[in-house]
């Protein structure tokens, strides 16, 4: 074994606009692939936000007029397989028709990592019929150096209709391209869960029994540039995700103040070097049309942890009920984390009482 | 009008009139899916109530009414048309994108601080967030004339403005919807934000004869539906649909762990089962056994003996959370809880137990400032003295909202519309149905409760209820250690004493 075989994978994800430049494209060939027409009932999108790539055939899934005939359930996983195996090939540099500027680059995420997760009938809401298959799969991907291990990417998954005689009648991937470009760190060792500042200031104790490690991609819409391990802890009634390298940052909110004049949220990184530039915004649900304020760096506040001194970050708010951003950098490494968190204000304030975390009031 | 929404994945069809108004009592939205799956057949907002009481020049009361006020042109509303909302499209920030890809990610991230600006990600104005429906009642004289309509004199408030916001937001695990943070969801936020206003000149005279509003109840009915789903090995066919029990929907009450006193669930005739469930919940009933109406909140706390006035419902227990799925996988096998993974989930409420390290070293989070607000409700601050009651019921014709009016859809006293109906036993549900979830949210204008302060709070004249809203997951379902059961829980009550009991109204203590 060498040192690269005990270093765990980064993997960058490329820019989803990049696929979306080439919709009309990336449209015809997964319309080539299934085998169908085009039609304004055959949608083919990837969403510039995200890359998640989404067919469906709107005449088919829901609202066939004739009950379907589907397939047995081995032919019909069969041809969910077939189906993602194809377009794949027709959505990455293996078609030679994929457009010069995504070579490199493949829309879905390597099949022959997936793991099946299940194919189940659907019956239609008024129990008249089955309507289709569903089939599911779990992404997965590389963890190190040497090849050995593969990690689930937590928040993906591959999911293909079928419907009658076999027809692919909706693929969806909730995946975000990867840019091909891999970075190779270090696994941190897991640090233990206390009431002293979490990770950063554990003991280095392990957990009992070796926790799981996934990649996770956070979701749609929420801005993120590479794919990095988390261990998934879990404990007596709850589960941790716990930072399992150097660029796999967490971030969390707390209420630490709370007075006649509004609220003190304060954040804190977790899982990177400590030194951390925070830039917060902030929005409230009923005002969503108003679209997100940018607050700014907020007051930078040094927390000592067991083993470290950690930079956090402060803000105050008026009293509310807000959804607060954060984008987070790590000033050494560049590791980035973006974090949302919904920020309700203790309830049971009168005009005369302040509530505050006594360590920072 | 149809609503396929591609950048968040949601489709529904949002009914209006021939002019795009929304139709008497207010949006209804139908055949509401997300990725191709279904979550609703049809929500809506059935109307508000309004509690008055009547007082004389003595300050004295004489008498108390509750009246119904749909949100309609004939109750004095201005109605607006219905706007549809889209999001914008999340992007990269400027220096990044310029890099087909990004062959440079970790360099760039690293020399350069563009990726912390908001600007290249969400325009400023812009609403990044959800798609949606809205629409405005701008009923400048509708509490004059609700008010005038009983009998009553002039109260401090003449007018009534409502927007209702229905949204709908992308799947994704930011900001988490559970404090473990590991279920992806799509958020539904059926919102409404009201305000009372004032009319100068009015008539009010709080030395003379006038009128308070004592609260402002808004009911809703939301038709969930979530596809069933089952493993064959073979072929299905008409007759296996046929021999299937059911193929609708389940649902489940739950308390989180604090909810229930320690001593309660320890002399409760049925102890929780060994396993993450019990370390996870105090009361469960799970499918629900049959219709059931249940209490939530009462006046912004779970505990019916925190309050200086006990409520109707008692001084009972209040359940946290209320969970909804289709029929699936082997017979007598349900969604795993806590997990979930394919699901609706409605939490106004979770344990204070949960997120017990706060982020900060060394800090005493007793006030429960974590994450989640442990043990507090997750309501307007500015109105957090809700009563949040739900029912589960059949989908009762004789209630279907297309063939019946709004003020036949709902009750002075809410309960009333279940259990003094001409069924009054509960309907069994736990094989699965056709399952109506009927949500209310009282704003009372103030509430006391001594072990926080003898001076009551008071509620301010603008808010918006529903903010937790309800998210739907639609994945694959998971195990592990952080996994619930997938079989049928009940506690502190038995399946079988529930079901001798024959009542609606099930308190979770």
């Amino acid at each position: 074994m060498t040192d690269f075989d005990t270093k765990v994978r980064l993997y960058a994800l490329a820019d989803p606009r990049l696929f979306d430049a080439h919709a009309a494209t990336i449209s015809r060939l997964v319309l080539q692939t299934l085998k169908v027409q085009p039609s304004p009932q055959r949608r083919v999108y990837v969403s510039p936000t995200s890359g998640w790539f989404d067919y469906t055939a709107f005449d088919e899934l829901w609202e066939r007029q004739a009950p379907p005939a589907l397939p047995r359930a081995p032919d019909a996983m069969k041809a969910a397989e077939e189906a993602l195996t194809n377009l794949e090939k027709a959505c990455s540099g293996a078609n030679t028709a994929w457009p010069p500027s995504l070579r490199g680059l493949a829309l879905l995420p390597p099949v022959r990592l997936l793991r099946r997760m299940g194919l189940h009938a659907v019956p239609r809401p008024d129990g008249s019929a089955w309507d289709h298959w569903t089939y599911r799969a779990q992404p997965r991907l590389e963890l190190d150096g040497g090849s050995k291990t593969r990690a689930d990417v937590f928040g993906t998954q591959v999911e293909v209709h079928i419907g009658h005689m076999g027809q692919v009648i909706g693929v969806r991937a909730r995946w975000s391209p990867l840019s091909g470009e891999q970075r190779f760190t270090d696994l941190s060792p897991l640090r233990a869960l206390s009431g002293t500042g979490g990770p950063d200031a554990g003991s280095g104790d392990a957990a009992a029994s070796a926790p799981e490690i996934r990649y996770c991609l956070d979701g749609d819409g929420i801005p993120q540039y590479y794919l990095a391990p988390y261990y998934f802890v879990s404990n007596d009634d709850d589960l941790d995700v716990v930072s399992a390298s150097s660029y796999s940052l967490t971030v969390g909110v707390d209420l630490t103040r709370q007075d006649r004049s509004g609220m003190t949220l304060t954040a804190l990184a977790r899982g990177g070097s400590g030194n951390y530039a925070y830039n917060w915004g902030i929005y409230m649900m009923a005002d969503v049309e108003q679209g997100i304020r940018t607050i700014g760096p907020g007051s930078t506040l040094i927390i000592k942890n067991a083993d470290a001194r950690a930079t956090a970050s402060a803000i105050k708010v008026p009293h509310g009920a807000y959804v607060v951003l954060l984008n987070v950098k790590d000033r050494v490494t560049g590791a980035f984390k973006h974090h949302q968190q919904q920020v309700y204000p203790w309830p049971f304030t009168d005009d005369d009482v302040e509530h505050a975390a006594p360590e920072v009031a | 009008m149809l609503v396929i929404d591609a950048a968040t994945g949601w489709s529904f069809e949002c009914i209006t009139d021939p002019s795009g108004k929304p139709p008497d009592g207010g949006l209804v939205l139908q055949r509401i899916r997300h990725d191709g799956h279904n979550f609703a057949k049809d929500i809506r907002t059935i109307g508000v109530w309004f509690e008055l009481e009547r007082f004389d020049s003595l300050g004295r009361s004489l008498s108390r009414t509750k009246t119904f006020c749909p949100l309609s042109a004939a109750k004095g509303f201005v109605v607006s048309d219905v706007r549809k909302l889209e999001p914008q499209a999340v992007t990269y920030a400027e220096a990044l994108q310029k890099v087909p890809g990004h062959a440079k990610t970790f360099k760039d991230l690293a020399e350069a601080d563009t990726a912390m600006l908001f600007s290249d990600y969400f325009k400023d104005g812009d609403n990044s967030v959800a798609c949606g429906a809205a629409a405005k009642y701008d009923g400048q004289l509708t509490i004059d004339s609700l008010v005038s309509d009983c009998g009553y004199p002039p109260c401090e408030y003449s007018g009534f403005t409502v927007e209702q916001l229905f949204l709908f937001s992308r799947y994704s695990n930011v900001p988490a919807h559970e404090p473990t943070g590991a279920l992806f969801a799509a958020r539904f936020h059926p919102l409404i934000r009201y305000q009372l206003t004032k009319k100068k000149n009015s008539a009010y005279d709080p030395q003379g004869p006038h009128t308070k509003i004592m609260s402002i109840r808004f009911d809703y009915r939301l038709h969930l539906y979530l596809d069933s789903s089952y493993e064959w090995t073979e072929k299905p066919d008409a007759p296996q649909i046929r021999r299937r029990r059911s193929l609708g929907n389940q649902a489940g009450l739950f308390a989180d762990k604090d909810s229930i006193s320690v001593t309660k669930v320890l002399t409760a005739p049925v102890l929780p089962p060994r396993g993450f469930e019990r370390m996870a919940f105090s009361a469960v009933e799970k499918p629900l056994v049959a219709e059931a109406t249940a209490a939530g909140l009462l006046k912004g706390v779970s505990d019916g003996s925190e309050l200086a006035i006990p409520p109707i419902e008692g001084k009972v227990d209040c359940w946290d959370n209320v969970h909804w799925w289709g029929t699936r996988y082997e017979r007598d096998t349900y969604i795993s809880a806590p997990g979930a993974f394919h699901a609706a989930h409605c939490h106004w409420r979770w344990g204070a137990t949960i997120n017990a390290l706060g982020i900060l070293p060394g800090v005493d989070y007793d006030y429960g400032f974590r994450h989640f607000l442990p043990g507090k409700p997750l309501v307007d601050p500015d109105i957090f003295m809700q009563t949040i009651r739900v029912a589960v019921s059949r989908n009762d014709a004789r209630f279907d909202p297309a063939r019946t009016a709004p003020d036949k859809l709902t009750a002075s006293e809410w309960e009333d519309l279940f259990e003094k109906h001409d069924s009054p036993s509960p309907q069994p549900i736990d094989s699965g149905d056709d399952i109506v979830l009927w949500y209310s949210t009282e704003v009372s204008s103030e509430v006391t409760i001594p072990s926080r302060s003898n001076a009551p709070f008071r509620a301010k004249a603008a808010g918006t209820v529903f903010l937790h809203g309800l998210f739907f997951a639609h994945d694959a379902e998971q195990s592990g250690a952080a996994v619930g059961s997938r079989f049928s829980n009940y506690w502190p009550r038995s399946a079988s004493e529930i079901r001798r009991a024959g009542r609606w109204f099930r308190p979770a203590g």
